[in-house]
């Protein structure tokens, strides 16, 4: 049985869109059901906020009362009860928009749970608009039918700087050196568990000093093995042949003329200072300077325009998102090969051969590791505290839990069936020695060689207790306390990770302890109250049912079926609230049996390979998403083929533009991008400068403007340009500014402030309507 | 309607360069208005409170931290607190969003404060004349990588300034660049400023391909090029500053060294300061939901699990309050030191012209709420504030502190963070 979830992700949802726009006739966009779908319900209120607002949940006796995901009607019925909040303001704002981002004046139950400047408050706002029949918001935010092999609409042009696992990666292949220093960058901003959200990266002081210093010693060890580099006699003529080669590698693309003579000019002045020792200091200059610069430490998703504001990625950019998605690591020869024949952007039905060689080779296995690892939450274990009754859970043991998942995954997907759920069924598992007799395994290895490296070996499962991913240390231990198992820990891991449904957080004014541990008593009754108070069971039924399957499993991981008492531990369990998911089962082995054949499994497993693979949240990408799904169940749910399809999508080749509208201008170019039209009526000129303001983006609800500021007079001038900001001011670039009344002053920054005569700067700001 | 013009002369340097001699004039008879403090620290520990545990006894200008109480070991610094009770971040709950209120007030974009948090506002403001406009010290904030709910300081909305978690990595970068001889260290610094510059160039060409989005990003990027080359030209230290030790070689990640992490931390953080480096700082201890486990004091559950037990739990509360004693003497400990240190700038002690902000983000741990959180606000005479007082307030909002805050390091504004939630200051600190 498909359930109607998945059958509307299929398509079948024009039918009812059709169906709702006759019995709406009041004012909105024909596709607000269909926007609503895409980029409300599925992505945020299906996951986040029907915990909460449903019947028998801990909203239930407020206005917004939904139908869970699943239910007949339940996408029909929530978009009119939702269009309702839209529709009602308070102080001028939508209350669909006060309410879960806290800034009603009476708050919000369930705290911020969507906050200002997300892509899901924008996309609030934008619905919000669209039912209220704010002018442009229609055409503004149109849903563009999702069509295999068309470009994917919300597949920005961006930029995507390297993590700390990739700067390392890089840095190893770039420079052949063990690189550590991306481990001591300050950490990457983490969304579901991922750490290459790109949206998300910050670039601060710390990062930027750490680069610095990072640059300079990586490089001084790289000119102690110059001839790796280059083979040609030091001297000027050398560097400039280092500059192409070097550069071509770090920029992961050829270096143009205006940047070629940028490094070598650097070298000279190096070299020039530095006499016999001229030739290493100027190269080492070089090194540090692109270590730092952007071409190296962002890969640019930015490609040519093409027409209708779509845009080719280059071969280049093509072949580094290759790499980068399948070894976590700069371009090799080959695919610098390719890029430079141009038989990559341009030819993505011959992609699928050069992923299928780069993911059969050993260089995707740290990929493939860290994969599994963020997905899992793998990392947690380094921090579990452990009581002292536990002091045989090692710091070896830990590594060996660890070692033990990232092998199953790579040996399912490499050497196995290569499908999903054999990670949950499989009948044996990898340990070292000490592990296995940690885990105190009754049978014993499958073979006699272990991995040299790790020491693992193939176990048998059989009479164990154990079999598939969840019966893991790595993910058992991590998901306790330092006494006992925790059924809302390993529940919530279930929920958020493997079934996509992040929870809301708990409510506040409830006192929420458990009672203590004690000997004898079966841990599942202490979260007694958990079901009882209702307002703690709506949003504890989504983990503690699940969570109780893994009773079994202690603090640290290891099978105990028994109480002291010898009564056998209750281990039955139920997954509510996922439709197609729902139902009991009994232990861990039960609970993967439904897991793995679960709809909902799989469109999140996939779900998760775009966010890691595109570093998005997902939230903007149903489009993407579903086609994903979509060939991951035709291909018999194969974990290679699914990374495979990553680069069947029309994002890997191609983007779109930030103008929406119909005649979106070629990148730097100026003119009207159509929509509300603001900020008319600015005069020309003023005083010795010369202004001119061009609509950089105007999606209806919200726009960019960007002003070029030209000095007419015949002295230095130091600029401030004042302007009334139509609708609400939300962020500027390249200027610094204050706000008076509805007044917007900006001045110059530090490098733009001052124009010599003649000179021109540019600054830029973006308002929401 | 647009205005062009030369740009005023704003003369936020000059004036608190000024300042500084003119107070030696005024000596102890300092007018409040013209008194502001010269630094700020922020000091974070996590997960709330349990108020009873953390309660002073007394009145207002004579209490003291009964024994066993949470803040007990603050008593030997009474003269120098500010006690304040009562404040709430008005319409948030929670842990995550207590964390990203704590120190921005709910400010946005559109706000005064630009939804900075209150270190970032003031760093803004009275930063530009040091080596760091601030410094940011953690201890173990960053196991779970960076988010709402494991950052506290903002420099834009939704822009987290991450903390440094590792004291020899701190030490580097503070100390680091001390030493060699004149002649090499120009030269450094000669080839790191064209190396920047050539990079800034890169970063520019860049800007010209992207979308406003990316633009802004990059914006940032270059932003903080120009903090590192600042770093780079500023006098590293001033005259007579005592020559740091590097901190012992350990794993900063691992629970056992969490004492020792923070003390390396603390001792750098105001190291930093005495050498005249930065004048904003803070010291983030873990995060909200901190999951370490307070084994050198014998505690065997994880802070945030000990910060939900009920007043039927006994044991369970008196193994908070020890883990709470013990972020009372690592305050303690930090405002010793900066006794021990001489003012930069006239008389007294550093305390004496520092405000120093025990900020939490949660009111009652075991309500997940943000109500009556409690805030320590240390420093001295050489401070608008007048120290040595417990204040009582009925649920205020707790951006009035904030913005009595920046009006006492010179940086005022009408309301710090959302002025629809409050607006002014908080009556009673000077």
């Amino acid at each position: 049985m498909l359930p109607s979830r998945q059958l509307s992700a299929l398509g079948a949802l024009f039918f009812s869109a059709t169906l709702l726009s006759a019995c709406t006739t009041d004012s909105g966009c024909p596709d607000d059901l269909e926007y609503f779908r895409t980029r409300v319900w599925e992505p945020v209120v299906s996951v986040q906020c029907v915990a909460c607002h449903k019947s028998n949940g801990m909203a239930a006796n407020t206005r917004m009362v939904l139908l869970p995901p699943g239910e007949p009607g339940a996408l029909e019925a929530n978009f009119m009860t939702m269009r309702g909040m839209a529709r009602e303001m308070v102080n001028g704002q939508p209350l669909l928009l006060l309410k879960p981002s806290g800034l009603h004046p009476n708050g919000h139950g369930g705290g911020t749970v969507v906050e200002q400047h997300t892509t899901r408050y924008d996309n609030l706002q934008r619905f919000a608009d669209r039912v209220n029949g704010v002018a442009g918001a229609c055409e503004g935010s149109a849903v563009v039918a999702c069509e295999p092999g068309k470009a994917d609409p919300n597949a920005r042009r961006r930029l995507r700087m390297l993590t700390r696992f990739e700067y390392d990666n890089t840095l190893r292949d770039l420079l052949y050196l063990d690189s550590q220093w991306g481990q001591s960058l300050p950490a990457e901003e983490v969304v579901h568990g991922f750490d290459n959200s790109a949206d998300e990266r910050t670039v601060g002081q710390l990062l930027t000093d750490k680069l610095l210093a990072a640059s300079e010693e990586a490089a001084t060890q790289a000119v102690t093995n110059l001839s790796r580099h280059v083979s040609c006699a030091p001297g000027e003529e050398c560097a400039k042949q280092f500059i192409q080669d070097f550069g071509l590698r770090a920029f992961r693309r050829p270096l143009t003329d205006a940047e070629k003579s940028r490094y070598q000019s650097l070298y000279t002045t190096v070299a020039a200072e530095e006499g016999t020792n001229g030739y290493t200091e100027g190269i080492k200059a070089i090194i540090t300077a692109m270590l730092q610069s952007p071409n190296f430490l962002y890969r640019t998703e930015l490609g040519e325009h093409i027409g209708d504001g779509r845009y080719q990625l280059s071969d280049y950019e093509v072949a580094s998102e290759l790499s980068y998605l399948f070894w976590g690591s700069m371009p090799d020869e080959e695919l610098f090969a390719k890029a430079k024949a141009g038989t990559l952007s341009g030819k993505p039905e011959l992609l699928p051969a050069e992923a299928r060689r780069m993911l059969a080779s050993a260089r995707s296995r740290p990929m493939l590791d860290h994969f599994v690892s963020q997905w899992l939450d793998l990392g947690h274990i380094n921090q579990a505290q452990k009581d002292a009754t536990f002091a045989d859970f090692s710091q070896t043991i830990r590594t060996a839990m660890v070692a033990e998942t990232t092998e199953l995954f790579d040996y399912v997907v490499r050497d196995s069936s290569g499908r999903l759920p054999e990670l949950f069924t499989s009948d044996y598992t990898f340990a070292t020695d000490a592990l296995a007799s940690f885990y105190r395994l009754p049978s014993g290895p499958v073979s006699t060689s272990s991995t040299p490296a790790s020491g693992l070996r193939m176990w048998e499962l059989k009479s164990s207790g154990r079999g598939g991913i969840l019966t893991h240390g790595s993910i058992l231990a991590s998901q306790a306390t330092p006494q006992t198992s925790s059924p809302i820990r390993r529940g919530k891991l279930v929920r958020e990770r493997l079934l996509c449904q992040p929870l809301p957080p708990p409510p506040p004014g409830l006192s929420v302890q458990l009672s203590p541990v004690s000997e004898g008593l079966p841990n599942r009754q202490r979260f007694q109250e958990h079901s009882t108070s209702a307002a703690c069971s709506s949003c504890h039924q989504l983990m503690d049912p699940i969570g109780f399957g893994f009773e079994q499993f202690d603090s640290v991981g290891r099978f105990v079926p028994r109480l002291p008492n010898g009564q056998p531990v209750d281990a039955s369990g139920e997954v509510l609230s996922s439709a197609a998911t729902n139902g009991t089962f009994t232990g861990v082995d039960g609970l993967q049996e439904k897991l793995a054949e679960s709809p909902d499994v799989h469109s999140c497993f996939s779900m998760q390979w775009l966010r890691f693979g595109y570093g998005v949240s997902g939230e903007n990408d149903s489009c993407a998403a579903g086609q994903l799904t979509e060939s991951f169940r035709k291909q018999q749910l194969s974990i290679p083929e699914l990374l495979i399809s990553l680069t069947q999508l029309p994002r890997f080749t191609q983007r779109v533009g930030e103008s929406t509208g119909p005649s979106d201008p070629a990148p730097g170019g100026g003119g009207d991008g159509g929509g509300g039209g603001g900020g008319g009526g600015l005069p020309p000129t003023s005083g010795n400068a010369q202004i001119s303001v061009s609509v950089q983006d105007d999606w209806g609800s919200g726009y960019c403007h960007n002003v070029r500021v030209t000095n007419s007079g015949t002295a230095p001038l130091v600029w401030q340009v004042t302007i009334d900001i139509e609708g609400r001011f939300n962020h500027a670039w390249s200027s610094v500014f204050t706000h008076s009344g509805s007044q917007t002053t900006f001045s110059g920054l530090y490098w733009n402030d001052e124009l010599a005569p003649g000179e021109s700067t540019s600054f830029g700001y973006c308002a929401s309507r | 309607m647009i205005r062009i013009g030369r740009r005023q002369f704003t003369a936020g340097l000059g004036a608190s360069l000024l300042a500084s001699p003119l107070l030696r004039f005024l000596g102890g008879e300092a007018h409040a208005a013209t008194l502001t403090a010269k630094r700020l620290i922020v000091f974070f520990t996590p997960n709330g409170t349990v108020h009873r545990y953390w309660r002073p006894s007394g009145t207002e200008t004579s209490f003291t931290f009964p024994a066993g109480s949470m803040l007990e070991p603050l008593n030997e610094h009474l003269a120098n607190l500010l006690v304040c009770e009562g404040l709430n971040f008005v319409d948030v709950d929670n842990h995550d969003a207590g964390m990203a209120n704590m120190l921005t007030g709910g400010g946005t974009a559109q706000s005064a404060s630009g939804g900075m948090s209150v270190d970032q506002y003031v760093a803004s403001k009275m930063g530009e004349g040091s080596r760091f406009r601030s410094l940011e010290f953690g201890v173990q904030t960053s196991l779970w990588g960076a988010s709402r709910s494991t950052r506290m300081s903002y420099s834009a909305p939704g822009v987290f300034v991450s903390p440094e978690d590792n004291p020899r990595s701190a030490f580097q970068r503070l100390f680091g660049a001390l030493g060699g001889d004149t002649g090499t260290a120009d030269k450094q610094l000669r080839r790191r400023k064209s190396m920047l510059d050539l990079v800034r160039g890169e970063l520019n060409d860049l800007s010209q391909r992207v979308g406003a989005e990316e633009k802004r990003k990059l914006e940032q990027h270059l932003e903080a090029l120009r903090q590192t080359e600042k770093g780079l030209t500023e006098p590293v230290a001033l005259p007579g500053c005592p020559s740091a030790t590097a901190p012992i070689s350990m794993d900063a990640k691992a629970n056992a060294n969490f004492p020792a992490v923070g003390k390396a931390q603390m001792d750098l953080l105001v190291s930093a300061l005495t050498c005249g480096m930065t004048r904003v700082a803070s010291l983030q201890m873990s995060h909200t939901v901190a999951p370490q486990v307070f084994t050198w004091l014998g505690v065997g559950e994880a802070h945030h699990e000990l910060s939900h037990k009920d007043d039927s739990n006994t044991s369970g509360l008196a193994e908070l309050v020890k883990c709470e004693r013990w972020f009372a003497q690592q305050f303690a400990y930090l405002l010793q030191s900066l006794k021990d240190r001489p003012n930069l700038e006239g008389e007294g002690t550093l305390l004496d012209s520092t405000l120093v902000v025990w900020a939490k983000e949660l009111g009652d741990s075991r309500m997940h709420d943000c109500r009556s959180v409690p805030f320590i606000v240390a420093g001295g005479a050489q401070t608008p504030f007048r120290f040595g007082r417990y204040l009582r307030y009925s649920g205020v909002p707790h951006q009035k502190l904030l913005t009595s805050i920046c009006h006492a390091m010179g940086a005022p504004l009408d309301t710090f963070g959302d002025s629809n939630r409050s607006n002014g200051l908080l009556d009673g600190l000077v």
